[in-house]
């Protein structure tokens, strides 16, 4: 008998991951069998990313967004306004009940064999139920609604669900960075769930796998300089106006790459020293719109005057929520896996919702000139992101390591983000973070091995 | 010679009528319960009715229920 071998040797998924010389195998991104149990073991656990309240703002308005694999419904109920969230499988023959992406809808009918369900996920009609001849006991309703997620949680108009009971609320799920998601989806004016997003938003298909966008290039600053050199030789840097302008009042604020390696989360990182928010620089083409976010920009300070921000990445955002979301002050992205190799990249780009018209469409002109597909930065790291696939799961390739020993053993904590790990801005901690809790999920039995956590040193893996 | 119904539900054409019928239709099911339509998804099975009659089960009388095309008899305004 001749086995199958599918992966390099032997190994537990802790040997995968090498702490002492900070490489990563590249089995974790290349095969079939870790990519089913990241489904299962992190995918089916965590906290993940739907979608925006500003989507679906009336009733019966709904989108279909993903959990991993899997599509989901999220609608609003028509009765009670509450947005809930459901397995996109007919529960009769697991048809998909339904098949766009987005719309208002008083029922979901599935095509097979016309079990309907309405807004709250109720099975409420069936071919033939009604018919003089059918024997509508065998088929109690109350029990074939759709499948609902676990727990779901409107968070500041952001929405998230999560399809394990055990986990815990997605307040503790973030930790420290909990007020750093609530001021990255604040309006410019610093009002708390300030923003809407645009529809139809953004969606890449990309050939690789979810980890190359979601863990290694989620807030990765070194690649910036060789990735996008050509876009800055062509003037692209300069991408909302004419260069920003220097500030002439100084705010003290440090910045570096953070990770907390128990929960997993962490990115680039602005620390502000004090309270207020720094001054705002013209940087827009459009006529009119520096003047919006000028007066934005003091309204908020008002708010802030005794109050120092809460830590969030450069450029008012840029942290990772594990295991695949990326935040900033104006965006929300997130990367789906689909298969081994391939992922889908959604992006959110957000705007001030009581902004006026001009300014909203200066922001999506500009969110298509960056993200868009014709855009240009966007392009630059997707370019870079198909190729690591195929260029890492040749029989030779994948023997190899990833390096993501950058700044290992230099970080510290600090007391402003407790139980996160501060280091150098060009060090790789945020990445090192997600693969200790990427481990500790992979071979977590349940909820139980994973919160509450334990953030002594003992569980750094690096 | 009497009025041709212009919700007949029979035949080829009949799936477009159903399809669009529109809200306040009377309609009459096979087992004799019979009610008006409050709301119509526009997918071609399902159409929402409040029942004002209902003989296997009087405790549907005033409640709402979504009726299957095939469980319909005939509509009439």
């Amino acid at each position: 008998m001749v086995d199958i071998i599918r992966a390099r040797g032997d190994y537990s998924i802790a040997e995968y991951i090498d702490s002492e010389k900070g490489t990563v195998s590249r089995e974790l991104y290349v095969n079939p069998d870790i990519f089913e149990q990241e489904m299962e073991q992190i995918f089916q656990r965590c906290w993940l990313f739907l979608g925006h309240e500003s989507q679906l703002p009336n009733p019966g308005d709904f989108i279909v967004s993903r959990m991993g694999t899997e599509e989901v419904i999220v609608v609003r109920d028509r009765n009670d306004n509450k947005i809930r969230a459901f397995l996109n499988s007919c529960r009769h023959r697991g048809m998909k009940v339904c098949r766009y992406d987005e719309g208002n809808a008083l029922v979901f009918t599935c095509p097979f064999h016309a079990w309907t369900y309405d807004t709250t996920g109720s099975l409420v009609g069936a071919g033939f139920y009604n018919r003089p001849d059918a024997s509508t006991d065998t088929l109690p309703r109350e029990n074939w609604g759709l499948s609902e997620v676990a727990q779901f949680k409107n968070f500041y108009g952001s929405l998230w669900a999560t399809w394990d009971p055990k986990a815990p609320s997605f307040e503790d799920y973030l930790g420290p960075f909990a007020e750093s998601l609530r001021h990255c989806l604040q309006s410019s004016d610093g009002e708390d769930n300030g923003l809407e997003f645009f529809t139809p938003f953004q969606r890449h298909r990309l050939p690789t796998n979810w980890k190359v966008p979601g863990f290694t290039s989620v807030t990765d600053l070194t690649h910036t300089a060789m990735t996008h050199r050509s876009s800055q030789a062509a003037g692209l840097h300069q991408d909302r106006g004419q260069g920003k302008e220097k500030p002439t009042i100084p705010f003290p604020q440090e910045k570096y790459a953070i990770g907390d390696h128990s929960l997993g989360h962490g990115g680039m990182c602005t620390f502000y020293n004090q309270a207020g928010v720094p001054q705002y620089t013209n940087e827009w083409f459009e006529p009119g719109v520096d003047d919006y976010f000028r007066d934005a920009t003091e309204r908020k300070a008002q708010k802030y005057v005794d109050r120092v921000m809460a830590p969030h990445g450069w450029g008012g955002g840029h942290f990772a929520i594990f295991p695949a979301v990326m935040v900033d002050s104006w965006r929300l992205r997130w990367y789906h896996p689909h298969e081994t190799g391939m992922t889908e990249r959604w992006t959110l780009s957000g705007v001030d919702k009581n902004a006026p018209k001009e300014v909203k469409d200066a922001v999506r002109h500009y969110s298509e000139r960056f993200n868009g597909p014709i855009g240009f930065f966007e392009s630059d790291d997707m370019e870079n992101w198909n190729y690591v696939y195929p260029a890492s799961q040749g029989a030779r390739a994948r023997k190899l390591d990833y390096f993501f020993r950058n700044g290992i053993g230099h970080g510290k904590y600090d007391d402003r983000l407790p139980g996160v790990i501060v280091n150098g801005s060009y060090t790789e901690e945020a990445q090192r973070a997600r693969f200790s809790r990427w481990l500790a999920f992979m071979e977590a039995k349940s909820w139980d091995d994973l919160y509450p956590i334990n953030k002594s040193s003992a569980r750094r893996i690096w | 010679m009497a009025e041709a119904n212009k919700y007949d539900l029979s035949g080829q054409g009949g799936i477009q009528v159903w399809t669009n019928l529109p809200d306040g239709v009377k309609i009459t099911l096979l087992n004799g319960a019979h009610g008006e339509v409050i709301a119509n998804p526009h997918d071609g099975g399902f159409i929402l009715v409040k029942f004002d009659e209902f003989p296997t089960d009087p405790s549907r009388v005033g409640t709402q229920g979504y009726v299957f095309f095939n469980e319909v008899r005939s509509a009439q305004d």
